[in-house]
Formats: C-alpha cells, sequence, structure tokens
C-alpha cells in the first residue's frame, strides 16, 4: 500500500494532468492581469503557489469567473479537447488589441487509455511551472505600459465538432497586425504539454 | 504573446563636459576587459549578454541599468519573492480588513526580514545615483552568496563599451532599459538555474579613486574572482555618436585610476 501511495504521488494520470494545467492557466492569468494592470494592484492579494510568491484577485466577481472557466478547462483537457487558450488585452475605449498572450496545449491521446501513472514528479513539473510564471513576471522589465484602462477576454481553441458550452460564444482569433512576439518557456507532464 | 514595441531611438551626441571614456580596443564578440589592465582579457566565465544601443546613453541611464539589474538579479534568484517595485507595495500597504491582527512568529519574522531588505536596497539604490554622478563606471558586480571574493554566482554589467552624453543628446532612458531586459529576456540566462536559498548579495563597483564618494569603499586590491557561476552583459553603443565628445580617448592609463568600490551593506535576501 505505501509503495502504491508513493508511485501515485510521483505518477501523473491524464486527471492528474488537467487538474496540474488547469490550475497553472488560473495562476497564470491572474498573473498576467496583475502584472500588466489590467486590474488594480489593491485588488490582489499574495499566496504560495509553485515556491513562488503569487498574486490573485480578491474580485469575488473575476474570482467566480476564472474558476468557472478553469473548472470547465479541467473537464476539457481531461478530454484532450482543448488546443490553446489565448489572453486577449484590448483598449476599453478603442476595442483595439493591445496584447495577446498565447498558451498552446498538446495533449498525448494515448494517455486515455493508460491505467498506470506516468512518472514525472510533481516537483520537475512545479519547477518547470515555476519558469514560466517568473517569465511572465519578467516581460513586464521590457513591455510598454499599457497606458490605456484595459480589459481582457479569454479565448479557448477546442476540437471543431465541440458544442459550445452555454454562455460560451465562438469568437474570432483577434490577432495583432504587424505584431512583436516573444516566446515563453513550455512546461510538459508528459500527458499535456503547454 | 504579441506586443507592439521598438526602442525609441533620438538624436545622439555627447556633451563636451564628459570625461572621456578611456581608449580601448574594438571587442571580440564574448571577450571581456579586466581592471588597470590594458589589451585582451580573458574570454568570459559564463554566458554573455550583449546589447548595443544605437546611441550614446546619458550617466542617469548608466546608473539605472545598474539599479535595474540589481533589482531583477535579486528576484530571478530568488532572494526577493517578489519584484521589488511589488514587494514595497504589498510590505508596506496598512493592514487591509481581515488581515490577521497577531502575525504567527514566522510570518513576522519574514515580515522584519522584509521590511530591512527594502529599507537595505532603497539606500543602496539611492547611493549608486550618487556615485555615477561622480564617476563613470565602467562595471559593476552583484555578487550573490559566498563571499565579495568567492561569491556562489557574479553577475557582471560592463559599461566600457557605452558612449556616455547628455540627457538631451542621449537615447532615452526607458527605451534603453527595455532593450536591455529584453535581451536577458530572449537569452533566458535565469530559467535553467537551480532556485537558491537566501543569502546574501554584495554590490561593488569601479569608480575613479578621487571621485570623492563616501558611502562606497575602496577596496584596491580586489580582483574579479574567477570561480562561481557567472553571468557578463556587456553593453555598448553603436550609430552616428559625435566623435568630439564621448570617443574612447587614445590613452590606457586613464583606467589605472580606476579602482574597485564595495557597499558597505550586504542585502539580505529572504523567503516568504
Amino acid at each position: 500500500m505505501a509503495r502504491q501511495a508513493v508511485r501515485e504521488q510521483q505518477g501523473i494520470t491524464l486527471r492528474g494532468s488537467a487538474e496540474i494545467v488547469a490550475e497553472f492557466f488560473s495562476y497564470g492569468i491572474n498573473s498576467i492581469l496583475y502584472q500588466r494592470g489590467i486590474y488594480p494592484p489593491e485588488t490582489f492579494t499574495r499566496v504560495q503557489k509553485y515556491g513562488l510568491t503569487l498574486l490573485v484577485t480578491t474580485d469575488p466577481e473575476l474570482k467566480n469567473y476564472l474558476n468557472n472557466v478553469v473548472e470547465q478547462m479541467k473537464e476539457w483537457l481531461c478530454k484532450c479537447l482543448v488546443q490553446r487558450l489565448v489572453v486577449v488585452i484590448s483598449s476599453i475605449e478603442s476595442n483595439e488589441v493591445l496584447e495577446r498572450w498565447q498558451f498552446d496545449i498538446e495533449c498525448d491521446k494515448t494517455a486515455k487509455d493508460e491505467t498506470v501513472p506516468r512518472e514525472k514528479s510533481q516537483k520537475a513539473i512545479q519547477d518547470e511551472i515555476r519558469s514560466v510564471i517568473r517569465q511572465i513576471t519578467a516581460t513586464v522589465t521590457f513591455l510598454p505600459l499599457l497606458e490605456t484602462a484595459c480589459a481582457f477576454d479569454l479565448l479557448i481553441y477546442t476540437d471543431k465538432d465541440m458544442a459550445v458550452p452555454e454562455k460560451w460564444e465562438e469568437s474570432g482569433p483577434q490577432f495583432i497586425a504587424n505584431s512583436e512576439e516573444v516566446r515563453l518557456r513550455s512546461f510538459t507532464t508528459t500527458i499535456h504539454k503547454e | 504573446m504579441a506586443a507592439p514595441g521598438g526602442a525609441e531611438a533620438e538624436g545622439v551626441g555627447a556633451s563636451p563636459a564628459a570625461p572621456p571614456l578611456p581608449a580601448e580596443p574594438p571587442a571580440a564578440p564574448g571577450l571581456t576587459r579586466g581592471p588597470h589592465r590594458g589589451g585582451m582579457a580573458a574570454p568570459p566565465l559564463g554566458p554573455a549578454v550583449s546589447v548595443v544601443f544605437p546611441g550614446a546613453v546619458s550617466r542617469e541611464s548608466c546608473c539605472r541599468f545598474a539599479c535595474e539589474l540589481l533589482k531583477h538579479v535579486l528576484y530571478q534568484r530568488h532572494q526577493l519573492p517578489l519584484p521589488y517595485e511589488q514587494l514595497a507595495y504589498f510590505c508596506r500597504r496598512p493592514s487591509q480588513v481581515g488581515d490577521m491582527i497577531k502575525k504567527p512568529p514566522s510570518v513576522d519574522l519574514a515580515s522584519k526580514k522584509c521590511q530591512q531588505v527594502l529599507t537595505d536596497l532603497e539606500g543602496m539604490l539611492q547611493h549608486l545615483e550618487v556615485i555615477f554622478s561622480l564617476t563613470l563606471v565602467p562595471r559593476v558586480l552583484i555578487l550573490l552568496g559566498g563571499s565579495a571574493v568567492s561569491p556562489k554566482e557574479l553577475y557582471e554589467l560592463n559599461l566600457e563599451g557605452v558612449c556616455v552624453g547628455s540627457t538631451e543628446k542621449s537615447l532615452k532612458t526607458t527605451s534603453c532599459v527595455r532593450k536591455l531586459f529584453h535581451s536577458l529576456f530572449i537569452a533566458d540566462v535565469f530559467s535553467e538555474l537551480k532556485a537558491l536559498p537566501a543569502m546574501g548579495t554584495v554590490v561593488m563597483l569601479q569608480g575613479h579613486r578621487d571621485c570623492g564618494v563616501e558611502w562606497f569603499r575602496p577596496k584596491l586590491n580586489y580582483k574579479v574572482p574567477t570561480r562561481g557561476r557567472k553571468l557578463t552583459v556587456n553593453l555598448s553603443c553603436d550609430g552616428d555618436i559625435s566623435i568630439s565628445a564621448s570617443a574612447p580617448s587614445s590613452t590606457t592609463s586613464v583606467w589605472e585610476d580606476y579602482v574597485w568600490f564595495q557597499a558597505p551593506v550586504t542585502l539580505k535576501g529572504f523567503h516568504e
């Protein structure tokens, strides 16, 4: 029993991987919203996660919205239906898209049929996620200040045939013309690669 | 992630009043120069990031480069739990409704350590402004852990290649800082490194021996450590720069007048 418990702690299942990735998106989106000043700093509080001090919103409406999105993401990740999540930041006044944070997801669908967890330690995954979060924070050192009040949208790219859930709607990609791009690091649970 | 960007380059030139940098032969990629020595130095011991500005930079910009790099290293190497400005905001804001009135000892200790490092760092940044106004600073060292002669990690900011001009005729500081950190981001120099425990950080820099600085202490026999992990950030200037004002002079003996100074305060990192 003890050996099995240790193995489960070290192993990654599809459900476990979906939870890890969905949780990352929750913290990652909060970090983007804080670092880019989309919401006032006084509406954030500090929490410890991935061995880091992270900032998460205390705004009840925003919390509720993000929780709903994350729960939906978890379900889709479990079924390997989601390919990309994009945080789109736009000017409230002009609706111009100013920034686009794109997270591509690769899901190994063979994991659906597996009964044995894959071996990758939580620590290794956490270390990789930590690097990504630190990079998000580091981007503020060179990204231009967003000097206009901004809002954000979340776009989730799914398989073509998937039904659109209630309260969601189809959207275009909201690309930016003549944009400058920087690439963040990625992490992998061995089932989902982000 | 996509964002509009691009550095803003304004006119270039240099103030005739700024002392010329010591003459240096053109740098080949990857070569660094030791203090007080002419000729070519040994190649760097670790990775190097080179940034070339398309014009002259001001002394204020040089100071900003040093200050921002120090803050950045402290956060990226886990000596501060948040970037400096964010940490200062959260550690110094009045208690929010719902905050615990009596904190557990561990939280209170972290809070005290936070206040201490913020105070020390603010002092350091102010004194960096002073020394940069008194003298050209060709090199800055940020030494993590161990001691000043044997650190665990060493971050060197090499400003020997910059052309210093007046504020009016130099590139905008914010554009240059963004270019510097964009280059650091692309080089991704921190992600592969292991997390560090809380440790002390020492700052050393070169300045003219007669600059009159009081807070930093001269270390005449100091030699740049050769052990420990090292990252060198080389800054230089290119483009149409007025030769009469900012080009290096032809005498290498000017370097001999530059000595190492050490900050009298060690910045104590902490974890929450």
